[in-house]
């Protein structure tokens, strides 16, 4: 399944910018996008800001997929 | 006869081509004592292409020579074809062993490791001066694989190097008569390696009192690290439940079996009931860990078997080994690789002394430096013939003889359990036992391999061939090489890899069970009956496509197939029904996983067997999480009791549902029927399936030779249960015996289709 992931722009240098995912720094190109600036949210995909999000939808989507990856560790036997 | 009888009989005169693995495993003092032993003469010597000898002498002890070649050979030597031919006469004096000229002595078959002989074990105590000497070994036994740094397989190239050899050392390794004759990696006390001991800040030197203090602290119920053969291992008493608590611990593996080393075979018999066949494969040159059907209760630790009847149990192969022993009161040791679960084997001092400073008993050290890792090779014998499951100690680097030319292939394997090989001529040599490459430690060793196997065997790639899954580290190491290409389908591969062992070129009917392997349409494949030479494969039947909500997630949780198969046999009605499975898990969680499934997020559709195993484990709540890789199938291997021969109902032919299997499979949990009953069922239902898609495949072809692969026929019942049931409609039946039915026979696969593949 393709994912796209939200991130927070963090600094810009043409068309490249530090975005940060999850705590971890890493470099995306934002060469696809019209006008982006620090702290805006965006897509990831394979490397590349594919579009904006909105800090609300950011949010919640990244709540959505640790939720996601809670689940998945935890066990699913009732807790004793 | 007349003849012969009434005058003396004539000599002869022949000239032998010996072929195989005959250099390194002293086959030049055998030839030689043997023609001494007969009274023959002539010469013998070491050609790159194998060993040649020539002998004169009388007729019938010449014939004599011939039969005792084969049969008396040195045990580690395997002679692949003895070419013979009379020649003339030249009136020899002697026998003797010709040196070979340096440029000569590029041998292209390094020897495994080899166990300890029994003159050694004989030396080692009794007086001599290598009485409990802990690096003995003559040209019979020792360390190969993992001391040679380079070919030729001469001291200097040896990790021995530093040593040099003192006098009585020398003459020995020149007395043609000595069984240390040319033997590289020999030594003395005076000459050789030394062992040293670390406990906190306290270091001992001299041997006795490390092997005393050794065995102590395994007696007081210490965990101790030492270094073996092919990498560090930690030790400790198997009957010790605390010690083995203090070994998870510090492998960081709660669960999964340990081997258990026995002290000797009549240890081992008084609690394992072992076949012919496995008490061979036990004591053989070779000494790999052999899984037993059963040991008796309360005969080890009872964390070691985690809940399964069987044992992996190996026997002392170093001569420290038995050193040790002489110091334990057990009879039994866990024995395991001294690193933390699925990382590689560590081999090197300054990361040991490192890693060990916690361990409770010590750390045994010595300065005879290892080449190369090598894990302890796991084998199961299943329909009484030998199967290797791992691959490593004294079977690797064996080449696999092929009839055809892969020169300049490397095949890049599988991730889990991986293993890649390279083509030299018409050899194909396969990497020993890697790991899951998805640990960094695991992936550097496999790009270290590879660059170490092109070095030692003068190799260079000139055509890569790996998995057609896109996200396998060892595809994407092959892509980044830049060469070409070509990407073998995963279960093709497990068949193309039976037919290359077997040297079968026509077309085959391939059956490849197994966990997970990427299909040539995206789906999850790992059910597969097919048509398939090397070059190609046509898919002709598998089981039905099932979601599996989280994908890679799943195999770690049994519970996510089991809930997909119910959902998708009864849609939402299985929350009706009463069964344990149901209520032991989150109902919560349970309807989140369903929801996945609806809106198909990250829910791969299906059809391994390797799943079905696991539902149905699930479902039989004997494995709802899994501790270590394939806990679900070993669980209900162990609940297997071939006490019937019912079968559950299945439908279908290219697509084989198990709807009503599932109806049948609930029925009987509902009427508390015993487990061990419904795990009969399944695999006796699991054995007719296979059986017809094998029919299938035969009235679509014709073809009566069948293939066995993929990792669920390392299942002993389902493969046992199987085969006669073909052999009994006339197929001629092939698996795997010397390359693993997992993954670790993968590569192999992908070699021998990347050499019939037309670029």
């Amino acid at each position: 399944m393709c994912l796209g992931i939200p991130a927070k722009i963090l600094r810009i240098d043409g068309d490249f910018a530090e975005a940060n995912i999850n705590g971890a720094t890493i470099k995306v190109g934002v060469q696809l996008l019209d006008r982006v600036q620090i702290n805006d949210y965006v897509l990831i995909h394979t490397g590349y800001a594919l579009e904006k999000l909105s800090e609300e939808d950011a949010l919640e989507t990244i709540k959505t997929l640790q939720e996601l990856e809670q689940f998945n560790k935890e066990s699913i036997l009732p807790e004793e | 006869m007349n003849q012969r009888a009434s005058s003396e009989s004539k000599s002869l005169s022949y000239l032998f081509h010996i072929k195989g693995r005959v250099q390194g495993v002293g086959f030049r003092p055998f030839v030689y004592s043997l023609a001494n032993a007969l009274g023959l003469t002539g010469y013998v010597f070491n050609r790159p292409d194998g060993v040649i000898a020539q002998i004169e002498g009388d007729e019938k002890k010449c014939h004599a020579f011939m039969k005792k070649l084969k049969k008396e050979a040195p045990p580690a030597a395997n002679i692949k074809q003895v070419a013979m031919e009379p020649t003339e006469l030249k009136h020899f004096n002697e026998f003797t062993i010709i040196p070979s000229r340096q440029s000569e002595r590029i041998i292209t078959e390094i020897s495994p490791d080899i166990a300890i002989c029994t003159d050694c074990l004989r030396e080692l105590f009794s007086e001599n001066r290598r009485d409990h000497y802990p690096f003995i070994n003559c040209t019979n036994c020792g360390p190969r694989f993992t001391l040679v740094h380079d070919f030729p397989y001469d001291r200097s190239n040896t990790t021995m190097n530093g040593f040099v050899l003192c006098i009585r050392c020398q003459s020995e390794f020149d007395d043609p008569l000595n069984r240390r004759f040319h033997a590289q990696p020999i030594s003395c006390p005076d000459c050789g390696p030394v062992y040293e001991f670390y406990k906190g800040k306290t270091r001992t030197t001299d041997f006795d009192e490390i092997i005393k203090t050794a065995g102590k602290n395994m007696n007081d119920g210490m965990v101790v690290a030492m270094k073996g053969l092919g990498g560090y291992n930690l030790a400790c008493d198997a009957c010790n439940e605390k010690a083995v608590e203090e070994l998870r611990r510090f492998k960081r593996r709660e669960k999964k079996p340990f081997a258990v080393m026995f002290r000797s075979m009549e240890n081992l018999k008084k609690v394992c009931l072992i076949s012919t066949r496995e008490e061979k494969i036990l004591s053989s040159w070779r000494r790999p860990i052999v899984v037993l059907d059963h040991i008796k209760e309360g005969a080890v630790a009872k964390s070691i078997t985690a809940g399964l009847d069987s044992i992996g149990a190996f026997l002392p192969y170093l001569p420290l080994h038995h050193l040790l022993f002489e110091q334990l009161q057990t009879n039994a040791i866990v024995l395991t690789s001294g690193n933390a679960s699925d990382i590689p084997i560590l081999y090197q001092e300054e990361k040991a002394l490192e890693t060990f400073k916690e361990i409770s008993g010590g750390i045994l050290i010595n300065n005879r430096k290892i080449a190369r890792r090598a894990d302890d090779s796991v084998v199961k014998v299943i329909d009484n013939k030998p199967r290797i499951m791992r691959r490593a100690r004294g079977y690797a680097p064996e080449p696999v003889d092929l009839d055809f030319d892969v020169s300049g292939i490397l095949a890049t394997g599988a991730e889990l359990s991986n293993c890649f090989c390279i083509g030299k001529e018409h050899q194909a040599i396969l990497s020993q036992h890697i790991g899951d490459l998805k640990n960094m430690e695991t992936y550097s060793f496999f790009c270290e391999n590879i660059a170490e196997f092109s070095r030692l065997y003068r190799f260079k790639a000139s055509k890569i061939v790996c998995d057609l899954h896109p996200d396998y580290l060892s595809s994407q190491y092959a892509q980044e090489t830049k060469l070409p290409l070509i990407q073998v389908q995963h279960h093709h591969a497990h068949v193309a890899a039976v037919m290359a062992e077997y040297n079968l070129t026509e077309p085959v009917i391939g059956i490849s069970y197994d966990g997970v392997g990427y299909g040539s349409d995206g789906h999850i494949w790992g059910s597969e009956v097919m048509v398939a030479d090397y070059s190609q494969f046509r898919r002709i039947s598998h089981f039905e496509y099932v979601p599996l909500p989280g994908g890679d997630i799943a195999t770690k949780q049994p519970w996510r197939s089991a809930l997909s198969y119910l959902y998708h046999t009864f849609g939402k009605d299985y929350k009706k029904m009463n069964i344990p499975f149901l209520s032991s898990i989150d109902s919560k969680k349970a309807e989140k996983l369903i929801e996945a499934i609806d809106h198909k997020i990250n829910s791969p559709l299906c059809c391994s067997a390797g799943r079905l195993f696991d539902a149905v484990a699930a479902l039989l709540c004997l494995c709802i999480e899994s501790n270590y890789h394939a806990e679900a199938p070993l669980q209900l291997e162990n609940y297997l009791a071939d006490t019937t021969n019912e079968t559950y109902s299945f439908s279908g032919s290219t697509q084989i549902s198990f709807t009503e299997m599932f109806h049948e499979v609930i029925a009987d949990i509902e009427e508390n029927k015993a487990p061990d009953l419904i795990v009969t069922r399944f695999h006796n239902t699991i054995v007719q399936v296979a059986l017809h898609q094998v029919k299938l495949a035969n009235k679509d072809s014709g073809i009566k030779k069948v293939v066995i692969s993929g990792g669920t026929f390392q299942n002993k019942y389902l493969t046992e249960k199987l085969v006669p049931l073909l052999r009994q409609l006339q197929y001629k039946v092939f698996y795997p015996q010397e390359v693993p039915c997992n993954d670790g026979g993968i590569a192999l696969g992908q070699l021998a289709v990347a050499a019939n593949k037309k670029m």
